[in-house]
C-alpha cells in the first residue's frame, strides 16, 4: 500500500458533515477550494512526506460540497488525522452508498469483544477463518482472536442472551481491527 | 544546544525524557499515536499525531516519525528504547534530514547489532566471552566438533535474531544436528537469514550489565553494575546496584576493560553492556544495547548523574564534563517494574482504567511514570506503568523503603504485579541473594504465604 503514489484520505461522519482526515503526516498543498463539489477517487491535492508527493483522493463515500479547508489552503503541515476537509452533506443529493458513523453497530444479539485489542479472525495468516457468515457455532467455540499487549487469546462463542446454539449472520469485523471492549464481532441469529 | 527534540516514542520513557529537556530548556516535541494523542504527558507540550494506535503505523514507521520530526523544526531525536532505538537505518536516516539522533553513530549501532562482529570487537578490548563458536557455523559437522570443543550443554543461536527466536539447546551429541537444523529453518522464518552460530549454554547464571557513557572524543565512563536477574520470560522485573554476588576483583577486571571497548568502538552517548555471570564468579560478555535501558534509574540514583542529560550534552558535539574519578557510587538501589498485568492469571496483560491511582512517595523513593488517575492504559503498548526506585545506605534500607513505597501504592482499575514484587522483596532467598535468571525468588508464594 506504502510506496504508491496515492493516498486516500480517511472519512468520518459528524452530523450533517462529512470531514477528511489526512492519513500520514507532511506538507499539505493544492487543496480543492470552498465551495467544490467533490466525489470518490477526485483529487484533494499533494501530501509530501520526506521529500516524495503523493497525491491525495477522495474516499469511496465522500460527496459534497467543501465548507471548510485546514489553513485556508494554504500549504501547511498535517499531522495524522488533521481534519483537511469539511464536506456539507445537505448541500447536494448524493444519493449511494453515504459512509455511516465510525464504529460498530448490531441489532440483536451478538459476540461482544471480551476485552480492548485487536482481532484476528484466523488463527494464522495462512489458515481460514474461524467461522464465517452461516455458520452454526456452539457455546465455547472459537470465533477469533484478540490481541492485547502481544498476548493472544481465543474469544469463545458466549455472552449474554445468546442461545447454546447460533448461527452467525454478519462478520461486524475485519482481520486485524481494533476494537473496544462491548465492541459487537459477530451478529447471531 | 538544541533548541527543540523530538521524541520517538511514548509512555514512561517519553514522559522521562521531557523532563529533562523541560529543565535543560530544551522544549520537547513528542511524536504520538492517535491512541496516545491526548495522553497526560503530552498535556500543555507540543505533539505531532503519527498515525493510528497499531504502532506499525506509528511509533514504527521510519517515514512518518522523520517527517514529523523535520515539520515541528526539531534538531534532534530521542528514540528512547524499544521501537526504533536500535535500528541503524532510522538513525542514519535521521542524519540525513539533519536531525541528530540521540544514541551512537549508526554503524557503531550495526557493528553492535551483529553477534559475531561485536563479540570479537569486544574479544579485542580484553572482555571475556562465553564459549562457542569462532562466528558463523557452516555446517551440522562443524556444530558437532564445536559443541565437543566447549562442553555440553551448548545453545545455537541465531546471528541475527533476537528475543529468543532461533534458539536451541543440545544436551548431549544426538541432540547437535537437531537442534542445528531447527534453529536454522526458524532463524530463516524470524529474520531471513539462516546464519547461526554456537554458544555453550550457561545454567543458572546471573543477569549483571554496566552502564557506559561515551562522547565523541573517545573519553569513556562507566557508572557502575546492575543486577537484572530477577526475570521472566527474559523480562527484567527487579533491577538493582549494585551487584550483590560480584566479587570486587572480577567487578574491576570487567569494568576496565568495558570503559576501554567504549572507547575503542567509538561510541558516543548511553550504552549497557550485559554479561552472564557465572557460578564461577566470571563475567562473561553477551551483547551491547545501543540506547537508554529502562533500568537507567538505578544508576542515576547511586550516581546522581542525569543520563538523558549526558545523552543530550554528547549529542550536541560536547566532551564528557564528568571523569571517573568524579563519580561516587554511593549506596544502593533497586528498582521494581510495575506493570499493568494479572500475575494470578499468568501475567495477562490487562489494559482498563485506573480508577483509583496514587504513587509511592518518601525517602529514597523516587518514582517514574507517565500514568495518573484516570488514565487508560491502552491495549496496543506494553504493560509497563510506573518505576518505583529506592535508595539506601544499604540493600537491606532500599529493600525496606521499597516494600513500604509498594505497600502504600494504590492502584484501582487494572490489577498490577506490585503484590508480585512485594512478595519477592520480602522472601528469604532475595534477601539473601540466591537464586539465578532460571526462577523468580520467593514467586509464586508458597502455600500459606499467598498475599
Amino acid at each position: 500500500m506504502k510506496k504508491t503514489n496515492e493516498l486516500t484520505a480517511r472519512l468520518v461522519r459528524k452530523g450533517e458533515e462529512l470531514w477528511l482526515l489526512s492519513p500520514s503526516v507532511g506538507a499539505w498543498r493544492g487543496a480543492p477550494t470552498e465551495g467544490a463539489l467533490l466525489s470518490p477517487g477526485e483529487s484533494l491535492g499533494l501530501l509530501e512526506t520526506l521529500g516524495v508527493s503523493r497525491r491525495l483522493l477522495v474516499p469511496a463515500g465522500a460527496h459534497g460540497r467543501v465548507v471548510f479547508v485546514h489553513e485556508g489552503r494554504r500549504e501547511s503541515a498535517v499531522d495524522y488525522a488533521t481534519v483537511l476537509l469539511k464536506l456539507d452533506l445537505s448541500a447536494g443529493n448524493f444519493g449511494g452508498d453515504i459512509a455511516q458513523d465510525e464504529g460498530l453497530s448490531a441489532d440483536g444479539l451478538a459476540v461482544r469483544a471480551p476485552m480492548s485489542g485487536r482481532v484476528f479472525i484466523k488463527p494464522a495468516p495462512d489458515k481460514p477463518a474461524f467461522v464465517s457468515e452461516g455458520d452454526t457455532v456452539t457455546k465455547g467455540a472459537p470465533v477469533c482472536l484478540i490481541e492485547v499487549m502481544k498476548t493472544f487469546s481465543r474469544v469463545p462463542y458466549d455472552g449474554p442472551g445468546l442461545p447454546a446454539e447460533g448461527k452467525i449472520k454478519r462478520v461486524l469485523i475485519e482481520d486485524g481491527q481494533d476494537v473496544s471492549k462491548g465492541d459487537p464481532l459477530f451478529e447471531i441469529e | 544546544m538544541f533548541h527543540r527534540v523530538f521524541i520517538a516514542n511514548r509512555g514512561e520513557v517519553a514522559a522521562r525524557v521531557a523532563r529533562t529537556c523541560v529543565r535543560l530548556g530544551i522544549t520537547p516535541v513528542f511524536g504520538v499515536s492517535e491512541a496516545d494523542a491526548d495522553a497526560p504527558y503530552c498535556r500543555d507540550h507540543e505533539r505531532v499525531v503519527l498515525g493510528p494506535g497499531r504502532a506499525a503505523e506509528s511509533y514504527l514507521d521510519i517515514e512518518r516519525v522523520i517527517q514529523a520530526a523535520v515539520q515541528s523544526q526539531c534538531s534532534a531525536l530521542h528514540p528512547g528504547w524499544g521501537f526504533l532505538s536500535e535500528n541503524a537505518v532510522f538513525a542514519r536516516m535521521c542524519e540525513a534530514y539533519g536531525i541528530t539522533f540521540l544514541g551512537p553513530a549508526a554503524h557503531v549501532m550495526a557493528l553492535m547489532g551483529q553477534k559475531n562482529p561485536a563479540k570479537k570487537a569486544m574479544r579485542e578490548a580484553g572482555l571475556t566471552l562465553i564459549p562457542g563458536s569462532d562466528g558463523v557455523l557452516e555446517s551440522a559437522e562443524a556444530a558437532l566438533e564445536t559443541a565437543k570443543r566447549i562442553g555440553f550443554p551448548v545453545l545455537v543461536k541465531a546471528e541475527n535474531g533476537g528475543g529468543g527466536r532461533g534458539m536451541r539447546i543440545a544436551r548431549s551429541e544426538d541432540e547437535v544436528e537437531r537442534a542445528y537444523n531447527e534453529s536454522k529453518a526458524e532463524s530463516m522464518a524470524c529474520f531471513a537469514d539462516d546464519r547461526v552460530y554456537m554458544e555453550k549454554l550457561i545454567e543458572r547464571g546471573r543477569h549483571v550489565e554496566i552502564q557506559l557513557l561515551g562522547d565523541k572524543y573517545g573519553n569513556a565512563v562507566h557508572l557502575g553494575i546492575r543486577d537484572c536477574t530477577v526475570q521472566r520470560n527474559h523480562q527484567k522485573l527487579i533491577e538493582e546496584s549494585p551487584a550483590p554476588t560480584l566479587s570486587a576483583e572480577e567487578r574491576e577486571r570487567t569494568l576496565d576493560a568495558a570503559v576501554r571497548a567504549v572507547g575503542a568502538i567509538g561510541y558516543a552517548g548511553a550504552g549497557t553492556m550485559e554479561f552472564l555471570l557465572g557460578d564461577d564468579g566470571v563475567m562473561r560478555f553477551m551483547e551491547m544495547n545501543t540506547r537508554l535501558q529502562v533500568e537507567h534509574c538505578v544508576s542515576e540514583e547511586r550516581t546522581g548523574i542525569d543520563l538523558v542529560e549526558q545523552q543530550l550534552r554528547v549529542g550536541a558535539g560536547q566532551a564528557l564534563s564528568i571523569t571517573q574519578e568524579d563519580i561516587k557510587l554511593d549506596g544502593h538501589a533497586i528498582e521494581c517494574r510495575i506493570n499493568a498485568e494479572d500475575p494470578s492469571d499468568n501475567f495477562r496483560p490487562a489494559p482498563g482504567v485506573l480508577e483509583v491511582w496514587k504513587a509511592p512517595s518518601g525517602e529514597g523513593i523516587r518514582v517514574d511514570t507517565h500514568v495518573e488517575q484516570g488514565y487508560e492504559v491502552p491495549p496496543h503498548y506494553d504493560s509497563l506503568i510506573c518505576k518505583v526506585i529506592a535508595s539506601g545506605d544499604t540493600r537491606e534500607q532500599a529493600i525496606e523503603r521499597m516494600i513500604k513505597a509498594l505497600g502504600e501504592m494504590q492502584c484501582e482499575g487494572v490489577p498490577t504485579t506490585a503484590g508480585m514484587h512485594i512478595e519477592i522483596l520480602k522472601s528469604a532467598d532475595f534477601k539473601s541473594s540466591n537464586y539465578n535468571t532460571s526462577a523468580i525468588p520467593g514467586w509464586p508464594a508458597k502455600e500459606g504465604g499467598q498475599a
